[in-house]
């Protein structure tokens, strides 16, 4: 389950927050409270897996859905951390983050950059959490090493690192003396 | 038997580099595929991933097109393996349909196979066999093996030439 850490300035409640991210509080809901939604202003998320933190989302602004334990981001920065392969990095200007799931969709000049290898450009990528894949069916423009790749639809296997782009893929290997 | 069509055993010397050495011997091939030198690739499908030896291997998947300069290669399926660290790869492998050509050059084969260190290209045939052919001669075999860097070529397997003299003339055929 994804913790909360909020930073900055923030004006929800305690309660709302503590929902949002699937705290331990009793529903303020239940009790027949609205629980207005939140808005934050310069948010860290972290999320953690089998005690160690795997993901780490920052947003110049957060508007947190609690209903839906969802948050609506804006100036995203999200960093998925992988002892062994290296950290993945994306930056976006739009983000919806599921609080709960860690799963993610970002949009607006999406730029990332995968261990210290590899970096790609699209319009919008998601997230699937438990599958650990990061996909797009955009155009997308990929670097590797001596590679530049473009196409349309990209699938990153986090775990080995396994990139894919579909739609007529071109590319120029650059040869070296 | 008219050696003018078809490149057979060269001997370079002079002072030249031995990478212009090696390309000028490939030229000679009708061939001049340099890894140094940049080559484009399209194709429906791409996927890159780490090989067992920590290098990138990167394969293309379907309707695959690369280009060098002159030199095109189409082909459902290619695969480019990188030792650690990157730089040229060390093996192409091209498989399903592989057709390869150059000016009046034509390679033909069920899968290719270049080996950067050995300098080694190695065109293999299934139901129908490895078929080079430059201008109006032809040469088929089970294997056709050709070295960039020598100038060298070598047919294996059913082996057949087949050279066309000037208009008018029949075919003058040699084979096993």
């Amino acid at each position: 389950m994804a913790l909360c850490k909020q930073l900055g300035k923030w004006a929800p409640s305690l309660a709302a927050l503590s929902l949002a991210c699937g705290g331990e509080l009793i529903p303020v809901a239940s009790q027949g409270v609205e629980v207005p939604d939140a808005e934050l202003e310069g948010v860290l998320f972290e999320g953690h897996r089998a005690g160690l933190r795997d993901i780490e989302v920052r947003a110049r602004i957060a508007r947190i859905d609690p209903e839906e334990r969802r948050a609506e981001l804006e100036g995203v920065r999200i960093e998925l951390a992988d002892s062994d392969r290296g950290r993945l990095s994306i930056r976006a200007e739009r983000g919806t983050l599921d609080l709960v799931a860690d799963d993610f969709l970002l949009s607006g000049r999406v730029e990332g950059v995968v261990g210290d290898e590899q970096r790609f450009r699209t319009s919008e990528v998601r997230y699937e959490s438990e599958r650990q894949r990061l996909w797009t069916d955009q155009p997308v423009n990929v670097s590797r090493g001596p590679i530049a790749l473009e196409g349309r639809g990209m699938e990153l296997d986090l775990a080995s690192r396994t990139l894919r782009i579909r739609g007529r893929v071109r590319t120029t290997l650059e040869g070296s003396e | 038997m008219k050696a003018a069509g078809l490149a057979l055993l060269l001997l370079l010397a002079g002072a030249v580099s031995a990478q212009e050495e090696a390309r000028r011997a490939a030229g000679q091939l009708g061939l001049s595929f340099d890894p140094s030198r940049p080559m484009q690739i399209e194709a429906d499908e791409f996927e890159a991933t780490r090989g067992e030896q920590g290098g990138d291997v990167i394969t293309f998947h379907r309707n695959v097109l690369a280009t060098q300069e002159e030199l095109r290669l189409q082909c459902d399926w290619l695969e480019a393996q990188y030792a650690p660290g990157g730089g040229n790869p060390e093996r192409i492998i091209a498989r399903g349909s592989v057709r390869m050509s150059q000016d009046d050059t034509r390679v033909s084969c069920a899968e290719l196979v270049y080996e950067s260190d050995s300098c080694r290209v190695l065109c293999t045939g299934e139901r129908v066999r490895a078929q080079i052919t430059r201008g109006q001669d032809v040469m088929r075999g089970r294997e056709i093996e050709m070295n960039l860097c020598k100038g060298t070529l070598r047919v294996r397997g059913s082996a057949s030439i087949e050279l066309r003299p000037e208009p008018g003339g029949g075919p003058l055929e040699v084979g096993e």
